[in-house]
């Protein structure tokens, strides 16, 4: 990494910064980690050290601040100076949310930006944060797992639905917006995450009431797209535990992901009213599916048959799922010795 | 040399401490860009290295005047705590490191215990989360650090009892359906949420609060094909998961859930053979970092040759015992050779 510092001019040969005396890095008495700076990184700091214990809140200082967290936009402690800066001039927040936009672009990323974002939002309080929740949006698309993004999202709905500012029209669109995003990518686990947060746990979440059949009907239908997706597992048998529900009536439609001569298997009543598996399965789906294999042997022991279960979990030890032979080592004792 | 290089460990590989040890060594005569930048980390790294030093049976690799030194220069009078360098704000991460790294260097006389107590506390808000500092930023992190900072200060009585029921409810709070915690509550399930919330909860001694079943089997399912671990599921294997992910599962006393050998040669395939320092997985840079946990990871799976880490305070366990500070956590034997 190398910075051009051909054309740069040092902040003591420009006017505005004349009347600065500038505080050198101090690395202690006996640095182990001396620091070798470039030159205008250096120079940036060692005014802004100046500025911070005089405590100038001004347009410069701002600018210093901005020309430093440019080139580390980690530094807390600047990040924190040009808040305290930005209010005390009573500089207009909305621009200064543009130019983290631009921040963003430049991909200039840290929890600071986002710390940042969110004080500005907190300070703007506006009446519809819809566009902040568009921007939001937007920026997940060229970065569809960022977790920083994903909790701001979660922050931004809980703080605006606090002060009574998300409708329940939004609450839908976020839904519908959501499932797009799994509908690009089955496998986004944040993306499940944070339906999770919208069906199930936040504050009006209907799922409980009068959802329940449709939620299991969605997951379900993404299983059958990616049998072998793990956040689509982890989501169905978070549900069932969750609500209370016994495993056994949805068994037939994971039987088929289980490989068991179709001989052995029953046959789907016709009064099944969930979403069942394609006739033939997606082409790439290798057989079985460890986790409907442990989806079947707990329905088994839900039933009390537990030496069959036990069985189950022998085959994944020691055939379908070896790196987890730990794990399911434990299950089949557990069965074996109840 | 001073920029970073590549891993190039073949699948044959031991770990070659020596070398590693000269990596740490030698990490203050960088003289790069990227370095300087990463100040506002610069008391974290050699709280890593320190520990990595002290693993692989070697605590005095650093000078320890010039480290305790530097610690002491990091003290942010205002706030009454460590910021990560000099002149930086006071932070609780920074905190936690520089207590860490007076502890392995018995100097932890020289803190302003009184003072750094009183930071901590101040960093409790009402519905029992932790703010970073007086900025406000809130992580399952910083609760961690709060309990361990406070735990090895033998400070951790002066929590009030509401107050410590509070960050209990609040830590609940964050676990999600599948048995894992995220960063606040609602956040996706995360590793590194999850090593942090679990070993909060073992300082608390609310280890029942972890549904130990549910969260094990998450967290052996982070293993991929390759041996690696992830962050969660569909993301890519990376060294600093066989910490988050070992020590937690170590934890919940299910180590046995790991492929061993498997974590064991990606850890050593990360590897740089030629300057020292551990990447996130082979082929890529090193750092001081993925060279901690990796050393950490391998310590936990019982490597030979290196000193036990404890879990919950990623600090020589000698310490930790010394102090009376372990909380039940599994361990492998730790093997005479290997293969």
């Amino acid at each position: 990494m190398s910075v051009a510092t051909s054309s740069y001019i040092p902040l003591a040969e420009r006017n505005l910064w004349n009347d600065v005396k500038p505080i050198a890095q101090d690395d202690g008495p006996n640095p182990v980690v001396p620091i070798m700076y470039s030159e205008e990184y250096r120079d940036a700091m060692d005014y802004f050290r100046a500025i911070a214990a005089a405590e100038e809140r001004s347009e410069r200082a701002l600018e210093l601040t901005e020309t430093i967290i440019r080139m580390n936009p980690a530094h807390y402690t600047v990040w924190q100076y040009r808040m305290t800066t930005l209010l005390e001039l009573k500089k207009d927040l909305e621009e200064e949310l543009q130019l983290m936009n631009e921040f963003a672009i430049q991909n200039l990323k840290s929890y600071q930006v986002w710390h940042h974002r969110l004080l500005l939002l907190t300070h703007i309080s506006p009446q519809d944060p819809s566009f902040e929740i568009e921007y939001i949006h937007q920026s997940l698309l060229p970065d569809p797992k960022n977790y920083h993004t994903w909790a701001y999202l979660h922050w931004l709905y809980s703080h605006f639905y606090t002060l009574g500012r998300i409708s329940e029209k939004q609450w839908q669109d976020e839904l519908r917006w959501c499932e797009e995003m799994l509908r690009v990518d089955g496998r986004n686990n944040s993306a499940w995450g944070w339906r999770w947060y919208l069906r199930v746990a936040r504050p009006g979440a209907e799922t409980a009431k009068d959802g329940l059949k449709d939620e299991l009907n969605y997951v379900l239908k993404s299983i059958h797209l990616i049998p072998h997706n793990v956040s689509a597992w982890n989501y169905l048998r978070g549900l069932l535990r969750h609500f209370k529900l016994p495993l056994t009536p949805l068994l037939f439609a994971i039987l088929p992901y289980t490989a068991r001569p179709s001989s052995t298997l029953p046959e789907i009543p016709q009064d099944f009213d969930f979403a069942t598996p394609s006739v033939p399965l997606p082409n790439d789906t290798p057989l079985p599916v460890p986790l409907a294999l442990e989806y079947l042997a707990d329905a088994l022991i839900e039933q009390g048959s537990n030496a069959e279960a036990g069985e189950v979990f022998s085959e994944l030890s020691t055939q379908y799922d070896k790196m987890r032979a730990g794990y399911w080592e434990y299950r089949r004792r557990e069965c074996v010795e109840e | 040399m001073a920029a970073a290089s590549s891993s190039s460990a073949s699948s044959t590989s031991k770990l070659d401490v020596p070398l590693h040890i000269k990596y740490i060594q030698n990490l203050d005569k960088r003289q790069d860009l990227a370095f300087h930048l990463t100040s506002h980390l610069r008391l974290n790294g050699i709280y890593w290295g320190l520990t990595a030093s002290h693993i692989m049976g070697q605590p005095s690799a650093l000078d320890r005047e010039g480290v305790i030194e530097y610690v002491l220069s990091c003290w942010d009078e205002e706030a009454g705590a460590l910021g990560p360098h000099p002149n930086h704000d006071g932070h609780i991460l920074a905190t936690l490191s520089g207590i860490q790294i007076m502890l392995m260097e018995d100097a932890i006389d020289r803190i302003d215990v009184d003072s750094v107590t009183k930071f901590l506390l101040d960093r409790i808000n009402p519905d029992g989360s932790v703010s970073g500092d007086s900025w406000g930023e809130i992580d399952t992190r910083f609760t961690y650090i709060l309990l361990s900072s406070l735990s090895l200060l033998g400070r951790l009585d002066r929590v009030p009892q509401d107050k410590r029921e509070k960050i209990v409810e609040y830590i609940s709070r964050c676990r999600n359906f599948d048995g894992g915690f995220g960063r606040v509550p609602g956040a996706e399930s995360h590793s590194g949420q999850v090593w942090v919330c679990t070993a909060a909860l073992s300082i608390l001694d609310r280890q029942d609060l972890i549904d130990v079943p549910l969260l094990g089997a998450w967290l052996s399912e982070r293993q991929l094909p390759n041996g690696g671990l992830n962050g969660r599921p569909e993301k890519l294997e990376d060294v600093c998961y066989s910490w988050w992910c070992l020590a937690s599962i170590s934890i919940l006393g299910k180590l046995n859930w790991i492929n061993k050998d498997k974590l064991i040669h990606f850890i050593l395939g990360a590897q740089d053979l030629e300057d020292g320092g551990i990447a996130d997985r082979p082929g890529d840079w090193v750092d001081v970092f993925h060279t901690i946990f990796g050393v950490a990871g391998l310590s936990l799976l019982g490597y030979p040759g290196l000193e036990d880490i404890d879990p919950v305070y990623c600090m020589p366990a000698k310490i930790i015992d010394k102090v009376g500070l372990r909380k039940p956590y599994a361990t492998l034997p730790r093997m005479v050779t290997y293969p």
